[in-house]
């Protein structure tokens, strides 16, 4: 029996940044809350990413590995998350909030009569609940909000916790779970992978992103090449993505990928609170606009008031002797 | 099949949909840009991280939609005037056979200890210059001076 158990995800590297953010949260939380920390793994091929759990800070491994489960199924995952649950009995569930996360853990949680958080930035332990922090009203709003019933099921949005430093001396006893066939009534069918070239947006530690004020999607040809140049992601404001400029997938935002990079060099755009809702966690914001009043610069550490035709070339080559 | 936004405009937690599936125990699909009915079961497309997925799910089910599903429709005048008409059905809480203890903040699982207004305590330094090279140059200066670059 755990005191946090975390639901991690793995990718072809092992288990993923916001897994080894967890398991850096959940020992810091853990040491407070006392007891252990485990990971539970769901998935097919899991016998590295299982070997990475206690390096990463887990004491325990629980690794449902199967082909049935190479890819997130609702109705797969769920009693498989559910049988790890109450074989562990842990008084906080932890899961990114993830694709997978955000589907998961409401019906984990009212499956385990209880209740979930999501997408807190922030927590800390009182008595035996754990506090969180959250962003709301698109944004605007900070609460702080407790489950009040056990287990308490948290997401946590990725970059908002550190991850630990690897350990190697560490390992995590592996814990075999058995998994019974599925039975399906959701059903992946396909997937239509997302034409993104270069650095995921999630990943990346430079952001380049574009606005309406870009004034068209031919602009995105030339925050791609900075971004080359940077070694960057390209994203978008949603007000971009719905005027069809640049791919949905791309899109930064409440609604859109939440990123939280060293650097976001937000270019033509206004800084609505939609959009800040997914790229304020950025250490540094850099804003082009030409528009000196731009909320963004209430949010920006550096910015240049100009049109952003004119500075960008300069931008880019200036960048690229620099980094040269 | 029983439709609900994505994330409400409050506290945009994105759980209603799924937690109304999980209490009437039928299967879900959420944060959808896209449904498609073919005969007696549905095809939906998913916004994940990496792209879409479609998945194929009988009825009855639990879909949440996101924005990528497209513009509302505007109403036109003869239909504002028509939906005056349109019955609104009222339901409270005893109706749906529910103790008062059970909903509202007495029900509610989460508390709820502040709820605040962040602060930015950014302030901005605006790169001047004359010329467009004169601002890529001072703003590379002043990344690396800040240890950024």
């Amino acid at each position: 029996m755990s005191s946090i158990l975390v639901i991690g995800e793995t990718d072809d590297n092992g288990l993923t940044a916001p897994t080894r953010e967890m398991l850096g949260a959940a020992t810091r939380l853990s040491a407070e809350l006392g007891g252990d920390v485990a990971l539970a793994l769901i998935g097919s091929g899991l016998a590295d990413a299982a070997a990475a759990a206690g390096p990463a800070g887990a004491d325990s491994v629980y690794s449902a590995d199967a082909d049935s489960l190479a890819t997130y199924q609702t109705d797969s995952y769920l009693p498989v998350a559910l049988g790890i649950v109450e074989q562990d009995g842990p008084s906080v569930v932890l899961l990114a909030q993830s694709s997978m996360g955000r589907d998961l853990a409401p019906r984990l949680a009212t499956r385990l009569g209880s209740a979930a958080i999501m997408d807190s930035l922030g927590l800390e332990i009182d008595g035996d609940r754990v506090k969180a922090t959250r962003s709301c009203y698109g944004g605007n709003a900070r609460q702080v909000v407790t489950v009040q019933t056990d287990p308490q099921v948290i997401t946590v949005r990725p970059k908002s916790q550190a991850p630990l430093v690897a350990d190697d001396s560490r390992s995590a006893e592996i814990i075999s779970v058995d998994v019974a066939e599925p039975t399906l009534r959701a059903r992946t069918t396909g997937k239509e992978q997302a034409e993104t070239e270069g650095v995921r947006l999630e990943d990346a530690e430079i952001v380049v992103s574009g606005g309406r004020g870009l004034g068209g999607p031919e602009a995105f040809s030339d925050l791609e090449r900075l971004a080359g140049v940077l070694s960057a992601a390209v994203g978008s404001s949603r007000a971009a993505c719905d005027l069809g400029w640049y791919p949905p997938s791309q899109q930064v935002g409440l609604t859109g990928t939440v990123v939280s990079p060293t650097l976001y060099l937000a270019i033509a755009i206004s800084g609505a609170s939609q959009h800040m809702a997914g790229c304020g966690g950025s250490k540094n914001i850099v804003a082009i606009n030409k528009d000196p009043d731009a909320p963004i610069f209430g949010f920006a550490r550096f910015g240049i008031v100009d049109d952003y035709k004119k500075v960008l070339p300069a931008i880019e080559s200036a960048f690229a002797a620099a980094l040269d | 099949m029983l439709i609900f936004g994505r994330q409400a405009a409050d506290w945009d937690q994105g759980t209603v949909g799924s937690i109304v599936a999980e209490l009437l125990d039928l299967p879900s699909a959420t944060v959808l840009r896209a449904i498609e009915l073919n005969g007696d079961s549905i095809t939906v497309s998913r916004v994940v991280a990496d792209g879409f997925e479609n998945i194929e799910l009988p009825t009855p089910c639990v879909l949440t939609i996101s924005n990528e599903f497209g513009d509302p429709r505007y109403p036109q005048l003869r239909q504002i005037m028509l939906a005056a008409r349109k019955q609104v059905i009222e339901l409270t809480a005893a109706d749906l056979g529910l103790d008062a203890s059970e909903v509202g903040a007495a029900g509610a699982r989460v508390q709820m200890h502040s709820l605040y207004q962040p602060t930015s305590d950014v302030e901005v330094e605006i790169i001047e210059g004359d010329t467009p090279e004169e601002k890529a140059g001072g703003l590379i200066k002043a990344l690396r001076e800040a240890k950024i670059l």
